[in-house]
């Protein structure tokens, strides 16, 4: 009988470098994962943000930047409002917060900022509206 | 000799050992990997249909801002309010005058276009999406849309209509 030398120490050396690579390979898409979590997370944030923006905007705008009449408007929405001089802070629940920023361009161009940030403070969406100081009701 | 043919058989256990691990794994990172996708889907189907239903409604009166072209009413008559509420887009189309209602009847937020206001009844619209819930507040040029979706979610969106606020020269 002839004693051959054993091929396992070959074979578990390659499939050590198998695990190896496979190690890196998962820990990138593991990376992947959880940016492409992080984006969804962003886009769904952004998503409410722009909406809670267009309402508000257009609430500002309906009121012609009339501070105690958007401030109305924003409570019969279902916000809760508070209001500093020309800004108004709104909210509906604590995820998100809404600064309305009511200034006047022109002597006939009303302008006022809304932006919206989350509960981190971090900026999520703002637009700008803007009206025509001396339209008729 | 016995105890080589043993060292070797112990060899063999490792890398079968190995391979098995390396195999669990695999499937590990598959099983993370399909189960993040999903979620991601799921959350992206839930946020587009979380707002569907409102930015459809919001750009229909946007499309029909027109003098006196939009009105809540009851169904069978604007100016008597019933148990379903809908939204009136007026518009004339060679001289004739016609009529969509948006409203919300038996599962689905539903949208009807007749010539005038025409007697139909609710289950005439067509089904525009699943829904479980609709309702408008108008006051004065604003519109206040909440719409709840076949997941329960409610989204309110207020749009103006900006229809009789032209400056006068």
């Amino acid at each position: 009988m002839r004693n051959e030398p054993s091929k396992a120490p070959l074979l578990l050396m390659e499939q050590m470098i198998m695990v190896l690579v496979f190690a890196l390979a998962a820990g990138i898409c593991i990376q992947a994962f959880a940016l492409a979590e992080k984006k969804s997370r962003g886009i769904q944030q952004r998503d409410e943000a722009v909406c809670l923006a267009q309402t508000c905007g257009e609430i500002v705008k309906s009121s012609e930047g009339d501070i105690t009449k958007t401030e109305k408007a924003l409570k019969e929405a279902g916000f809760q409002v508070k209001v500093r001089g020309s800004k108004i802070q709104a909210g509906r629940d604590d995820s998100y917060l809404i600064h309305m920023n009511i200034q006047e361009e022109t002597e006939k161009i009303g302008k006022a900022q809304v932006s919206v940030e989350n509960r981190k403070e971090e900026r999520l969406y703002g637009i700008t509206v803007k009206w025509q100081e001396d339209s008729h009701e | 000799m016995k105890n080589e043919m043993h060292r070797h058989q112990i060899d063999g256990v490792f890398v079968l050992l190995l391979f098995t691990m390396y195999a669990a794994m695999v499937l590990l990172v598959l099983y993370f990997g399909v189960h993040s996708y999903q979620g991601l889907v799921d959350r992206d189907e839930a946020s587009f249909e979380e707002h569907l239903g409102t930015a459809y409604i919001s750009s229909k009166i946007k499309g029909a801002d027109i003098d006196e072209g939009v009105a809540v009413g009851g169904f069978t008559r604007v100016d008597n309010p019933d148990q379903i509420q809908t939204l009136y887009l007026y518009q004339t189309i060679d001289g004739e005058s016609y009529v969509t209602r948006l409203y919300y009847y038996e599962g689905y937020l539903r949208e009807l276009f007749t010539a005038g206001e025409d007697q139909v009844s609710p289950g005439d619209g067509n089904k525009v999406m699943e829904a479980k819930g609709l309702t408008f507040h108008q006051k004065g040029n604003r519109v206040e849309i909440c719409v709840k979706n076949a997941r329960g979610e409610e989204d309110r969106l207020v749009s103006m209509v900006r229809t009789g606020r032209e400056v006068t020269p």
